[in-house]
């Protein structure tokens, strides 16, 4: 296969970059991999199953399979570059945007970390409690049904019905 | 002395938060680091007094002093040049900003004090959160920079005294038991020998998957199962009373007459010292003041009372004659 960069010499590696939820997949000749920093190669990806294997924290080790699949390879955070290698290495991420860029790798890390992955516990002002806020719709619709007033009943089932939607998309 | 007072020294809880948008504190140039303390800071006027530390202008002996009052960290210190602590005037809260996250909301307070700790900590989260935004993710909650953090942000540590457990080499099973609760363990001064005044912190590991209150109260069960274990301890180290009779009453008798006394020796006298109110050979009248002359023995904090450069020995003599005073002031030996 031709690099899909030049075009003219033939792809030695893979990378995926992540971009919000698009990810674009290039397949690169050594070359053209000289301008994505940090460098990735094939070697690259051999340290980094060393590293995981070896890792100081002893609790990554689990990902091993999973790092062989193609998508979660040599991703780069778009906004603090911080890549996949370095969160593998230290269990560090550059900045908050970290979390969606390398969501896989994070989940199996925290999962075996902290024996899950969802937060439970507080939320900052101005966010909204899912769960509270829908042992409140219920409450009050179970009021609109008793006294039978059926306008509130319908906006409070769409509000709930809403909310469950999101909460589903969230997870 | 009550078993939980005598084995109790303090509770911090913690928090970690940081600034959306914003690269986490080793990624964040120096601008919009000094930016988030002036912002730091102004978001808490309403909360209390504090006063500014910043790691680049302080003096070394001060942040160090801060340190050995466990203020602040080592790493706020040494791994972080943007870095500021914003401190109460009672010291029983800390900010500590651009450490490894951008925010450490931090209260300490004396004995088990666990609710009365969160509910201030968590007091002063909802103000900074009412003008900061956080950093926070439905899934995974508030983020941090080390995935050790995720979710509530919330460490519960408790300092506790355990000098029977670590002396009957009991405390290598006790740290294994409680790590099944998801407790970590480990030496405040160092590995909790008895140069380091046999002090333990005692803290959860989870942050993720746990309310608050779930946290809280799994750092209560543990505590609750150590407190158990070093008072069975001390009861098995009094089956030769003369012999711990004699190493307390050597212990007082060198730290009240000694010319000149270590760090360490202190800290380890002062430790006997200590157990020996537990089983009341001395009249123990301020436990606080106790505590605190343990982080005055510390070099930076000697030094500084010395007001000027002292060399090591002439440390070792002020700190003698400070620490017979003190103890002089507190605590009386009972007959024999």
């Amino acid at each position: 296969m031709k690099c899909t960069k030049c075009g003219i010499r033939e792809a030695k590696m893979e990378i995926h970059v992540r971009n919000n939820n698009h990810v674009e997949k290039m397949y690169l000749c050594a070359d053209c991999a000289k301008d994505y920093k940090p460098e990735v190669n094939l070697e690259s990806f051999d340290m980094l199953n060393k590293l995981i294997n070896g890792s100081p924290m002893g609790l990554l080790s689990n990902l091993n399979n999973m790092f062989a699949e193609p998508s979660t390879r040599a991703l780069i955070c778009p906004t603090c570059k911080t890549t996949s290698e370095e969160f593998m290495k230290t269990g560090f991420v550059g900045c908050p945007r970290c979390y969606e860029v390398f969501e896989p790798l994070i989940v199996q890390t925290v999962k075996k970390l902290q024996q899950s992955d969802r937060h439970v516990g507080k939320t900052p002002l101005g966010v909204l409690d899912t769960a509270s806020e829908e042992a409140r719709l219920k409450s009050e619709l179970q009021a609109a049904i008793d006294n039978g007033d059926y306008s509130k009943i319908g906006e409070l089932g769409e509000r709930l019905k809403k909310l469950v939607g999101n909460k589903r998309e969230g997870n | 002395m009550d078993g939980v007072n005598s084995t109790i020294i303090s509770t911090r809880l913690r928090l970690a938060r940081n600034i959306d948008g914003l690269p986490f504190p080793h990624k964040l140039a120096e601008i919009p680091a000094r930016q988030i303390t002036d912002q730091v800071e102004r978001a808490l006027s309403p909360v209390d007094k504090f006063t500014r530390y910043d790691v680049s202008d302080i003096s070394r002996l001060d942040g160090t002093i801060l340190q050995e009052k466990h203020l602040i960290s080592p790493d706020l210190l040494q791994d972080s040049p943007f870095g500021a602590a914003l401190i109460s005037a009672d010291e029983n809260v800390s900010i500590m900003v651009n450490e490894e996250d951008h925010i450490r909301e931090q209260v300490i307070l004396s004995g088990l004090s666990l609710d009365q700790a969160y509910d201030r900590v968590n007091r002063i989260d909802d103000v900074l959160s009412k003008n900061l935004n956080f950093a926070y993710d439905r899934r995974f909650g508030y983020l941090t920079s080390c995935t050790t953090n995720l979710g509530t942000g919330m460490r519960a540590s408790v300092m506790m005294f355990l000098p029977a457990l670590t002396i009957e080499n009991m405390i290598d099973a006790c740290i294994t038991d409680v790590g099944r609760l998801n407790m970590t363990v480990r030496g405040v001064y160092g590995e909790g020998s008895k140069a380091d005044g046999y002090l333990y912190q005692v803290s959860n590991q989870r942050t993720l998957g746990l309310k608050e209150s779930d946290i809280l109260d799994s750092v209560k069960s543990a505590i609750n199962h150590i407190v158990d274990a070093e008072l069975r301890a001390r009861q098995l180290l009094k089956r030769d009373e003369a012999e711990l009779k004699d190493k307390i009453y050597r212990a007082w008798g060198i730290v009240t007459n000694a010319y000149k006394l270590s760090t360490g020796e202190a800290m380890q006298y002062l430790a006997m010292i200590r157990l020996g109110g537990y089983y009341g050979y001395f009249d123990i009248s301020d436990l606080d003041k106790l505590q605190r002359l343990l982080s005055e023995c510390q070099p930076a904090s000697m030094q500084k009372l010395g007001g000027n450069s002292m060399s090591v020995d002439e440390r070792d003599v002020l700190r003698a004659k400070y620490v017979a005073a003190t103890l002089g002031a507190i605590c009386a030996k009972k007959d024999k």
